[in-house]
């Protein structure tokens, strides 16, 4: 399949729900969905499409809201981006169509809060255990503070 | 009296406690720097010329680290396991025809004494791994015995081929019978190869060293020795190295005996002494460098299959031919 | 009850963490958790730190073993938001730069899946070849191990045909050592009693775990970014995705070790096909690309590597987002060291089994224990764990 016909069967499948979609160069398929059909997409990717692969979960911090994109494919890499509000940040997880994302959502939820409901080991992964709750580093309003240079 | 003085002079200089010690550093330079150019390495280097003086560097500071007892360890045992272990190996070195048919110590029967004291050393192993109450000390001291339990018959076996070709139990009438032909060169070439096998397991050096270097940095039974005691055991292990590879040139390759222009003959015993251990060394690491680490079942299953069998069909060789 | 054993020392080689517990039925293995308390570093949040050409230097550390592969994901990202195209003469620089690194990841590998095994001669022997891919990576682009080639527009040096000809040699030195080793470990009874049919992955687990990289193809299954998403010169330069079906650690060896075959021919055919020609474009020094996303993937010696960036017309990139091979592995892992049915994981198999995943964080990992049987539980270091899998393994076979 190639990138247009990916597209062709996501507008076909869903419609409206797909709010944008575009390919900026080869291979590279971006496709932003709502909150609500974003785990339809993806099991329509993974197995109908038979793209089987998840490569990661990216999360990201845009001011007022969060992004979760799930990129999926060997070949041709489709990015399944949706926006989660910050004050509610709770999506859907997509661990029983895809098992082997479950660390990648742990890694979202420890650096940026994102709750993913139904993942069935949401703990902490990559922060120390001694870190304290509801500090997410990877947020705009979170400082890295650079350490001094040693003397 | 004077008698009396000279034996004390040779026991504590030559060839004595003294010359032991230097030469068995000098082995282990042999040793390490063979290993290293048959890996294509060079080896120690910067110690001394062509880094001779490389483990005599390295026993003096073992003995200035800090030697720590932990605190669950049988203290009298821990201590005393090092000092038994050095003391044992260096007594025996004094049976070791070196400068002339007999060595300093010689009795009737002086060859059981040796092999029993040399089984004393094993069971030391044990102790030391035990005393040290540590979970891979034990497990290392356990492996030492399971690997005991190998190679302890058919090296006695491989000696009763000797005795049995000499018709003597004492080590200097082995070596006067040697004086026409080297027991190597006749039918206990068979007893030699297993001699040599069970000395490579009883060093514990690869492909048997599994009770002491499994962990490769953490060291099995020694896990937790360090400081004096810890450079007492690698004295005693390369004392150890020394008095087997002299009672296999002792017991095959004819010991000091060779051709002697009157006048110089301790010194030419000593050196043909020396070279044939040299040789009988040379062979262990070379088998220590070709070959990958077995386990210690493999290793009892190879030992009980295969090297049991054949010291028995040496014995029975020179059973039949003497 | 519990009572933990002190900490021994390090591994000598790989640095960073990683804790796993085990929950072990006297000697067998029944499950596993991966903990990654790994040294986080917060490179995400420090390259949006920094703009996008100081960018190249953090990406590059983010592994001291597939430099080479992070720096060309990295400026691929960038040269795809800036919609520029590198001349085709720095591609095929940067691919025998990557290619010459990924031999040199695999043999390390090679020496210390060996040290692990107990083979300490195999071990020096491939570490002194080893030395030569050094040289000849020294020699292109100044450095040992962190190339530090690759920059926006292309590569930082060219190569001069005097140095194309002491690669051929080096090459040709590196081919015949190679097929001496794969000799080696294929005929090496004690090699072959280590690694065959053990840490098994089959290949509906290996899809569905979303294992990459060797761990992937040692399982039959034909993956390869550099196949099917071709980057820098591999649409243009030939090669064979190696793939082996006895999905165990052996497969995995002679999966790398083969691979290391193709590179060399790979190398070869790109340096007879050297399009010549401007090895670098000029780019403004800060660069600030329109707003938008884009995402890089590159093969890096232990898998798929992805980085995702996203812009926000500023020169420093607003997100920054890196996935390495090894996270993606850490499923698979965790499958291989549970045992399940007939197939049984002892302790003793462990290193092995981790080792041959190429673990890119580390193994001197903190391994817990947890006896089910007894109710306590213990930790070891790796080498005490490698030293108990040499005595406890042949028990069972």
């Amino acid at each position: 399949m190639n990138e247009e016909e990916i597209i062709n069967a996501l507008k076909e499948r869903f419609g409206d729900k797909i709010i944008d979609c575009k390919t900026p160069m080869r291979r590279r398929v971006f496709v932003e969905v709502s909150k609500e059909c974003y785990k339809d997409v993806v099991k329509f990717l993974l197995q109908d499409l038979d793209m089987k692969f998840v490569e990661a979960i990216t999360g990201t911090d845009v001011n007022d809201h969060l992004e979760v994109i799930a990129h999926i494919g060997y070949g041709i890499s489709v990015s399944v981006k949706t926006k989660v509000p910050k004050d509610d940040p709770v999506i859907d997880s997509i661990c029983d169509i895809a098992r082997g994302a479950e660390l990648y959502e742990r890694e979202a939820h420890d650096l940026l809060g994102i709750v993913f409901k139904g993942n069935p080991n949401l703990k902490r992964f990559i922060l120390p255990e001694d870190w304290p709750e509801g500090v997410y580093p990877l947020r705009k309003d979170y400082e890295a503070k650079h350490p001094k240079p040693l003397r | 009296m004077i008698e009396v003085l000279y034996k004390i002079i040779q026991m504590i200089l030559f060839p004595g406690f003294a010359f032991i010690g230097v030469l068995s550093l000098l082995y282990e330079w042999i040793d390490r720097k063979f290993y290293a150019k048959l890996q294509n390495r060079v080896g120690p280097l910067y110690a001394g010329p062509h880094g001779i003086l490389q483990p005599l560097a390295d026993f003096i500071k073992l003995l200035s680290k800090e030697d720590i007892i932990p605190e669950g360890a049988d203290k009298f045992l821990f201590t005393l396991t090092p000092i038994f272990f050095f003391a044992v190996n260096l007594l025996l070195t004094l049976l070791l025809p070196i400068c002339g048919t007999s060595g300093v110590i010689s009795f009737t029967g002086d060859l059981i004494f040796f092999v029993a004291l040399l089984t004393i050393t094993s069971i030391l192993v044990y102790t030391a791994g035990v005393a040290s109450v540590n979970r891979f000390a034990t497990i290392g001291a356990e492996r030492a015995v399971l690997q005991f339990i190998g190679y302890e018959i058919p090296f006695m076996l491989s000696i009763v081929s000797v005795v049995i070709s000499s018709g003597s139990l004492t080590i200097k009438n082995i070596v006067e019978s040697q004086s026409n032909m080297w027991y190597i060169l006749g039918p206990n070439l068979l007893a030699f190869a297993v001699y040599v096998i069970a000395v490579q397991a009883e060093l514990e050096r690869i492909p048997f060293d599994i009770p002491e270097a499994e962990q490769e940095i953490v060291a099995g039974w020694l896990v937790e020795y360090s400081g004096k005691k810890l450079a007492l055991f690698r004295l005693g292990r390369d004392i150890e190295t020394l008095l087997l590879c002299g009672l296999g040139a002792t017991l095959f390759l004819g010991g000091p005996l060779g051709p002697v222009i009157p006048g110089l003959e301790i010194i030419l015993h000593t050196l043909y002494f020396t070279i044939k251990s040299i040789i009988i060394l040379l062979i262990l690491t070379t088998l220590k460098a070709i070959f990958a680490r077995i386990r210690v079942d493999q290793m009892l299953v190879f030992s009980w299959k295969y090297l049991i069998p054949l010291s028995l069909i040496s014995v029975l060789i020179v059973r039949v031919v003497f | 009850m519990s009572f933990y054993i002190p900490i021994g020392p390090q591994h000598p080689v790989h640095p960073e963490p990683l804790l796993m517990k085990f929950k072990v039925e006297g000697e067998q293995v029944i499950d596993v958790e991966i903990n990654v308390s790994y040294t986080h570093r917060g490179i995400e949040k420090g390259l949006e730190y920094r703009d996008y050409m100081k960018g190249i230097f953090l990406a590059e550390r983010i592994c001291g073993i597939c430099n080479a592969a992070h720096t060309l994901c990295y400026v691929q990202n960038i040269e795809q938001l800036l919609n520029k195209e590198v001349p085709p003469r720095a591609k095929y620089l940067r691919l025998i730069v990557e290619e010459l690194s990924r031999i040199h990841s695999h043999l390390l590998w090679l020496g210390l899946a060996a040290h692990q095994i107990g083979f300490e001669t195999l071990f020096m022997y491939v570490w002194r070849d080893r030395e030569r891919v050094l040289d000849l990576l020294e020699m292109i682009t100044g450095n040992r191990v962190v190339t530090s080639y690759n920059t926006i527009g292309g590569v930082r040096r060219d190569i001069t045909p005097e140095m194309e000809q002491k690669i051929r040699k080096g090459l040709d030195y590196l081919e015949k050592r190679t097929k001496y080793f794969k000799k080696v470990v294929m005929e090496e009874p004690t090699v072959l009693v280590r690694t065959q049919n053990v840490g098994i992955l089959k290949p509906r687990e290996a899809i569905e775990l979303f294992a990459v990289g060797p761990v992937l193809r040692a399982s039959s299954i034909k993956h390869d970014v550099r196949a099917d998403d071709p980057y820098a010169a591999h649409d243009e330069v030939p090669f064979n995705v190696i793939t082996y079906d006895t999905c165990d650690v052996y497969a995995r060896i002679l999966v790398r070790i083969d691979e290391v075959l193709e590179c060399i021919n790979m190398i070869r055919y790109s340096l007879d096909h050297l399009p010549s020609g401007k090895y670098r474009i000029r780019l403004p020094v800060v660069i600030k690309p329109p707003p938008g996303e884009s995402v890089s993937r590159v093969e890096a010696p232990r898998g798929d590597l992805l980085h995702y960036v996203k812009s926000d017309g500023s020169d420093k990139p607003y997100r920054y987002k890196v996935r390495t091979p090894t996270l993606a592995n850490i499923p698979s892992t965790a499958r291989m060291l549970t045992s399940r049915g007939d197939y049984i994981v002892y302790i003793a198999d462990i290193p092995i089994i981790f080792g041959s995943v190429d673990p890119c964080l580390c193994c001197t990992g903190r391994v817990m224990f947890v006896d089910v049987e007894k109710g306590k539980s213990w930790v070891w270091t790796y080498n005490e764990l490698v030293k108990y899998s040499r005595e406890r393994f042949e028990r069972h076979d």
